[in-house]
């Protein structure tokens, strides 16, 4: 288990997708409209596509290619056309930072 | 979760759900089911030989052989066992009797049934050429056809596509893309002018022709002649005459709505169902692009003919079928890839009484939106990122909108559509 600071905190901002490389693993750090976070892998499971490049609606990551959705929690999508959970990651603040945990 | 907890009839029969046909709506339809703890047999009848597959790679990605047949399931190989679907490929329902509640299958069986879900699809409009070969004429709607075309999409061969639409503009793009020679011949006067409007058609024109697509517009080919070797010539409505090697045909789709009228459902175009699903016939239902649907948002009969909608649709049957009626009130969202250019269309923009855009047509990155009396009911968009995504939800959420905030690309479509959300109308909350 290795954690590893990705952002500052007043770097994030609600609603805020953010693509980091988290050793060589490209994460997707989500910001919710009502400032929780989030990480989960950035490649949607459909194709291979950059779900930091989507949008965040309510707890769900839609990828900006086919419209699957990601639960930010559980990482399952919820609908077609994906089918396999992306991974999620744990995320950890204090006051020095944003921590994802890999 | 349903917020429609009105439960129908509840169905003492061991019996399980038919479904007439393959496709991606019938993939989507069990996942729904089984998603939804419906635990009786569900049956895939599918003429197919293969399981449920995407179709949109089909005019692109795996004609340029960047896809393999594996990667093209609607649901991984295994799922269908693991879930106890039995999928009877390379079998088509000759008859659905709704009166004793059974299919009958080419292949001499009955299937009975408590449900059944017709998701036929559709076929490729034939067009007949006098003299052009079977062996030379193309279509693209299954796999076995986007095989067979792939084989013969090599440098310098010389394709003729009857039909500018999205199937025959998608497939020039990937003929150029691999180097073959393009004519393409429109009945119309511009690529796709009925779905998109003179303007955006026009530059769907221009980028044909940037691209070398050789276009012919307001024309028609009256016959093909052979000649030597491969080649032949085609000879065109007006007067012209041009060589090719194969002809594809992209002139639209027929829906596959025989074997249900045959049953006495209710068909026009497609098949008759209500925003739940239904059709006229109990305890029958169509889906995906069969169905001619009621839709609650634009007030219109619609059929459908686009994957998502394909996905989408048989959600809602799912959940007739368990007897929860949730109306389908998806506004249909679908994309095309010609190029380097990603066009989004959603909604029904032919319903409009006024337009507003933002971006420019010039500069090839623009959203154009379609209202009706101060709501949003459609968008189309050409390279214009999340735009038509957050219009999808702004014309679900039935909230008025400001036309000059849809034109102004300083406001934030995302903003609008949550704060839409946040405060919507409609049936799912009535």
């Amino acid at each position: 288990m290795t954690t590893t600071k990705v952002a500052s905190v007043t770097d994030m901002t609600p609603g805020q997708l953010t693509r980091v490389d988290v050793g060589g693993v490209p994460i997707c750090l989500v910001t919710t409209d009502d400032g929780r976070f989030f990480a989960l892998s950035d490649t949607c499971t459909h194709e291979n596509y950059s779900l930091s490049e989507g949008e965040l609606w309510g707890d769900d990551l839609e990828c900006p290619m086919h419209a699957s959705r990601f639960n930010l929690m559980t990482g399952h999508p919820d609908q077609l056309p994906a089918t396999v959970p992306v991974r999620t990651y744990k995320v950890t603040v204090d006051d020095d930072g944003v921590f994802v945990e890999t | 979760v349903s917020e429609f907890a009105v439960p129908t009839e509840i169905d003492p029969s061991p019996y399980g759900v038919v479904v007439v046909g393959g496709g991606p709506a019938a993939a989507s339809l069990a996942k729904a089911l089984r998603d939804r703890g419906y635990d009786r047999p569900i049956t895939i009848v599918s003429n197919e030989r293969f399981l449920p597959y995407e179709r949109p790679p089909l005019s692109k990605t795996y004609l340029k052989g960047q896809r393999d047949r594996d990667s093209l399931g609607v649901l991984p190989e295994g799922w269908y066992a693991a879930n106890r679907v039995d999928v009877r490929s390379g079998e088509t329902v000759l008859a659905i009797e709704p009166g004793v509640r059974e299919v009958i299958t080419s292949g001499g069986q009955s299937i009975p049934f408590a449900s059944c879900v017709i998701a036929t699809g559709g076929r490729p409009r034939p067009l007949s050429v006098p003299g052009l070969p079977v062996s030379r004429t193309y279509y693209l709607r299954s796999l076995a056809d986007a095989d067979r075309l792939r084989n013969e999409l090599k440098p310098g061969r010389r394709l003729t596509i009857v039909g500018a639409g999205f199937i025959g503009g998608e497939l020039a793009a990937t003929a150029r893309a691999l180097g073959v020679e393009v004519t393409m011949i429109e009945a119309l006067k511009l690529p796709l002018l009925r779905v998109l409007g003179l303007e955006i058609a026009d530059l769907y024109r221009s980028i044909h022709l940037e691209n070398g697509v050789h276009l012919i517009t307001e024309s028609s080919i009256l016959g093909a002649v052979g000649s030597s070797g491969e080649g032949f010539r085609l000879d065109l409505s007006s007067g012209r005459a041009l060589e090719c090697d194969l002809v594809a045909i992209g002139v639209g789709m027929i829906p596959n709505r025989e074997v249900a009228e045959h049953g006495g459902v209710e068909c026009r175009a497609g098949v008759l169902v209500d925003e739940f699903g239904a059709t006229n016939i109990p305890g029958v239902f169509a889906a995906g692009d069969v169905a001619e649907h009621f839709h609650p948002l634009f007030g219109e009969w619609m059929r459908t003919e686009h994957h998502e909608h394909a996905l989408r649709h048989p959600l809602t049957v799912a959940e007739a079928i368990l007897g929860r009626r949730q109306p389908y009130i998806d506004p249909h969202w679908f994309w095309s890839e010609q190029y380097e250019y990603r066009l989004e269309v959603t909604g029904a923009p032919h319903l409009a009484d006024a337009e507003v855009q933002r971006g420019s047509v010039v500069g090839r990155s623009f959203t154009r939106f379609f209202l009706r009396q101060g709501r949003l009911v459609g968008a189309i968009g050409l390279n214009s990122g999340h735009d038509v995504r957050r219009a999808w939800r702004l014309i679900a959420s039935r909230a008025g909108v400001d036309a000059r905030a849809l034109h102004d690309p300083d406001v934030d479509l995302r903003a609008l559509a949550l704060a839409a959300e946040s405060q919507k109308v409609g049936p799912r909350s009535t």
